[in-house]
């Protein structure tokens, strides 16, 4: 009997709890629904309650997700925001904000489970892939809602972005207008370069950069003489370097393919020849002591970077880069040089992106925040830097940060048109009109525009990631020679020659629908 | 005799309380049942995944049949053989070891007389299972750093010997990799064996020690046949698995170097490596459910082979 009883109330407890748990839910949505609404009459102001309702069915909600440092005083921010956003646009801006590490794999979860949102970023090679993501159907075409809803877009960004952004035909992302060439050179430490009396104005070759490597490496034994802005694409960064001289990128993941300059066939290959010399040299730089021991087994050096321990780095060279370097790599003062000229590559816009979800409720609403975004200043600022008293102050036109505030976004071309942005104290006045106009004077790819499209062969590319990865870093080992060829035997095998005729094939089919061939 | 006893009580239970019984004990699993049913048999309907394009937009029954081609990219692949063999290799060494060690820690416990001197062996034992094997990539990481910045190697510079790039030579891998897993799994593993020796009935002891039986003796006819059931159990469940690596250890602790790939790279690490570029869902469920049907049919198999020696051990 005892135990019946004990059943009984098992039963009772297991029951009551239920009813406790969905009890819970159901309060804590409707304490959700109260605070949207309450949300809704502050922006409403003091109008009636009969024009409440109607006004909340207006502000329509945008998800927003986004890569950058996640801020802790986002909430005031976005009220703010929202404040302005729904008297003017009818819009409610939800952003979220993922550090650079998670972002990819929370991006490929969330599209993957088909989870609703409104606007994403997307990259073309970086975070959270373009490509891959429109051939899995992530992503909207955009052509149409743009016509109809956010016509402001057409008019402020130039129709190459658009261009290049165009995959089969469609456009799946709105680019944010930003530095679109790249221009390869070096970063280096002010002060070091005046303690050895180094020319770097007149650093033409990777080879002029030794007598100022050889001094920090015999002198300075806690520094590195010389790094990559992302020390994981360092040999990358270096083939690049060395072959964006002579030749075009023309894509490919997994392997680049290159076209000659001034071939008139567009004859695609990988030049593995070249791409051997290049390899051999980094090594060279790896065996001369400029670059660090640990190279190869290092997963994240941002803490070197911080403290400034590098000399130098390679990377992108652009207008007011060494004040982006000050604030990164330690607050020393930085110069930089050159080594390559402009060159926007063909898919160059497709390096910052914000693409609307296939899973979005409100895609109207969510290309028109895409607008907003990029042609209202006032609200892209405050997305960018916060509130002006709270989060920084305005002197003399530059933004001033207020330390732990909160809220200091500072990566405008995360979200949209950079040009928007207000200068950073430290910036150079006329850095934007600056870049504009190296963006509209550099050197263009003649095959702007031409995005490979891997479907057809991506056994193959799955397949040369895994190979690229193996050989990472070749160029340092003592075998390099016996290496290499293993790596183009392997290459081989895995079908680089098939992606190969691929990408040719699809090359050929756009040269001919452009008329240049 | 534990069989005999249980009958015994079982016979004296009316029928009703058997079945109260039963309910309650259902009710006691039903949290776990329910979750084995949402975590474990409700996602089994993804593996049509396998044999389907992925489109987001529309779906997971929307998308459109692609029959066998996600299956390609693994099979075709140069990198194959090796992968397989690597993950078969080092998963058989895996099991052997940790199950001897397991098995001799426990034994060791089991005869020491200081109790608290047990407690003291298997709590630091076990810390290691509690480490999160990032954590551990960076513990090896500090011993085997290159040049002479690694522990070993200052060690070993010291008695005058050359520094040894560890991180460049696939060969010592297999070797650090198990002691790795060893450090991190015995202690964990020994406490299913400590559990099962101290469930033997302290009478069989007395019994051989008045008949005069020597340790090894009572070791071989009373401890191994006791702890037999438990070691083809955990066998058997490892084998169910012996396809699947442990992607935590060779992901983290050879720390994604390219050249330690020949001897560790396993079919987890290829598979991310390739489709984390990619991010195909299909092919990677592909791979999965390969690695899922492997385990199947070497339970299956395991478990005739002991059945056909041992009928009473197998388990089904």
């Amino acid at each position: 009997m005892a135990k019946k009883q004990l059943f009984k109330s098992l039963l009772a407890g297991l029951l009551a709890g239920t009813m406790l748990l969905s009890g819970c839910g159901q309060q804590e949505t409707g304490g959700a629904q109260e605070k949207e609404k309450e949300g809704a009459s502050e922006i409403a102001g003091s109008e009636q309650a009969e024009t409440d309702t109607a006004k909340e069915e207006e502000i329509i909600p945008v998800r927003w997700i986004t890569a950058g440092t996640p801020q802790t005083g986002m909430d005031a921010v976005l009220a703010e925001v929202n404040k302005i956003l729904g008297e003017r646009y009818g819009l409610n801006l939800q952003l979220e904000i993922y550090d650079y590490g998670s972002y990819d794999e929370k991006m490929n979860m969330i599209i993957s489970s088909g989870e609703a949102f409104d606007v994403c970023f997307t990259t073309q090679s970086w975070l959270n892939k373009y490509q891959p993501n429109v051939s899995r159907g992530a992503f909207l075409p955009l052509d149409e809602l743009i016509e109809a809803n956010a016509p402001g877009l057409k008019n402020i960004l130039p129709e190459f972005l658009f261009e290049q952004a165009r995959v089969e035909g469609a456009v799946y992302a709105v680019p944010n207008y930003q530095i679109c060439y790249d221009s390869f050179g070096f970063m280096m430490r002010k002060d070091l370069v005046e303690k050895y009396e180094f020319d770097w104005e007149n650093v033409k070759t990777i080879e002029d950069m030794y007598p100022f490597w050889d001094a920090v490496r015999d002198n300075e034994p806690d520094l590195y003489p010389v790094g990559d802005l992302s020390i994981q694409a360092f040999e990358e960064d270096f083939v690049a370097i060395n072959m964006i001289g002579d030749y075009y990128s023309a894509g490919g993941s997994g392997v680049s393919m290159y076209i000659k300059k001034g071939d008139d066939s567009y004859t695609v290959d990988w030049f593995p020849d070249l791409v051997k010399e290049y390899k051999s040299a980094f090594g060279e730089l790896y065996r001369r002591g400029y670059i660090r021991d640990d190279i190869i087994t290092l997963q994240d050096d941002s803490a070197d970077v911080t403290a400034g321990k590098y000399a130098s780095r390679l990377g992108i060279v652009k207008p007011g880069g060494e004040i982006e370097q000050k604030l990164q790599a330690g607050g020393y003062d930085y110069v930089q040089v050159a080594l390559t000229k402009p060159f926007i590559n063909a898919l160059a816009s497709r390096a910052a992106m914000n693409a609307v979800s296939s899973s979005s409720e409100h895609p109207e609403a969510a290309i028109k925040m895409l607008e907003v975004m990029n042609t209202d200043v006032e609200i892209y600022n405050m997305i960018n830097y916060g509130i002006e008293g709270t989060n920084y102050t305005m002197e003399n036109g530059f933004v001033k940060e207020i330390p732990d505030s909160g809220y200091f976004f500072n990566s405008g071309w995360a979200l949209g048109n950079q040009f928007n942005a207000y200068l950073v104290e430290g910036q150079k006045e006329g850095v934007w009109e600056e870049t504009m106009e190296i963006n509209n004077n550099a050197e263009v790819s003649p095959i702007s525009g031409f995005s490979f499209n891997e479907e057809p062969v991506s056994t193959q590319m799955a397949q040369m990631s895994s190979v690229a990865g193996e050989y990472k870093f070749a160029g340092l080992y003592d075998d390099f020679e016996a290496r290499f060829e293993e790596y183009r035997t392997k290459m081989e095998q895995a079908g680089v020659e098939e992606y190969k005729a691929e990408v040719q094939r699809q090359l050929d089919e756009w040269l001919k629908a452009n008329g240049k061939k | 005799m534990a069989i005999e006893k249980k009958g015994r009580t079982e016979k004296k239970k009316s029928r009703r309380s058997t079945r109260i019984d039963n309910v309650q004990l259902f009710i006691l699993a039903l949290p776990a049942i329910i979750l084995l049913f949402v975590f474990c048999y409700i996602p089994i309907g993804g593996v049509i995944l396998a044999f389907k394009k992925f489109k987001v937009n529309l779906g997971i029954l929307g998308s459109p049949w692609s029959g066998l081609d996600n299956f390609r990219f693994f099979f075709t692949s140069s990198d194959a053989w090796r992968v397989i063999r690597n993950t078969l290799g080092m998963n058989f060494l895996f099991i052997v070891f940790t199950t001897l060690c397991s098995v001799l820690f426990a034994v060791i416990m089991f005869n020491l007389r200081n109790r608290r001197m047990v407690k003291l062996y298997q709590t630091t034992t076990l810390m290691p299972s509690f480490l999160s094997w990032v954590v551990v990539g960076y513990m090896v990481y500090a011993l085997l750093m290159p040049g002479e910045m690694g522990l070993i190697n200052q060690v070993l510079t010291l008695f005058g010997a050359e520094p040894v790039d560890w991180y460049a030579r696939a060969a010592y891998w297999p070797v650090i990799l198990l002691l790795v897993k060893l450090w991190h799994g015995v202690g964990y593993n020994s406490l299913f064996y400590y559990a099962s020796l101290m469930g033997i009935d302290a009478s069989f002891f007395e019994a051989a020690q008045l008949d005069g039986a020597t340790k090894s003796q009572q070791f071989s006819y009373i401890i191994l046949p006791s702890l037999k059931p438990v070691i083809i159990v955990m066998t058997l469940l490892n084998i169910g698995n012996i396809f699947r690596a442990d992607f935590g250890l060779f992901f983290n602790v050879p720390r994604n170097v390219g050249v330690l790939y020949p001897t560790t790279d396993v079919v987890d690490t290829y598979v991310y490596r390739a489709l984390t570029q990619l991010g195909d869902v299909g092919m990677s469920t592909a791979v999965g459910l390969v690695q899922s049907l492997v385990g199947f049919v070497l339970i299956l198999i395991t478990n005739l082979v002991v059945r056909r020696i041992d009928p009473e051990s197998a388990l089904f």
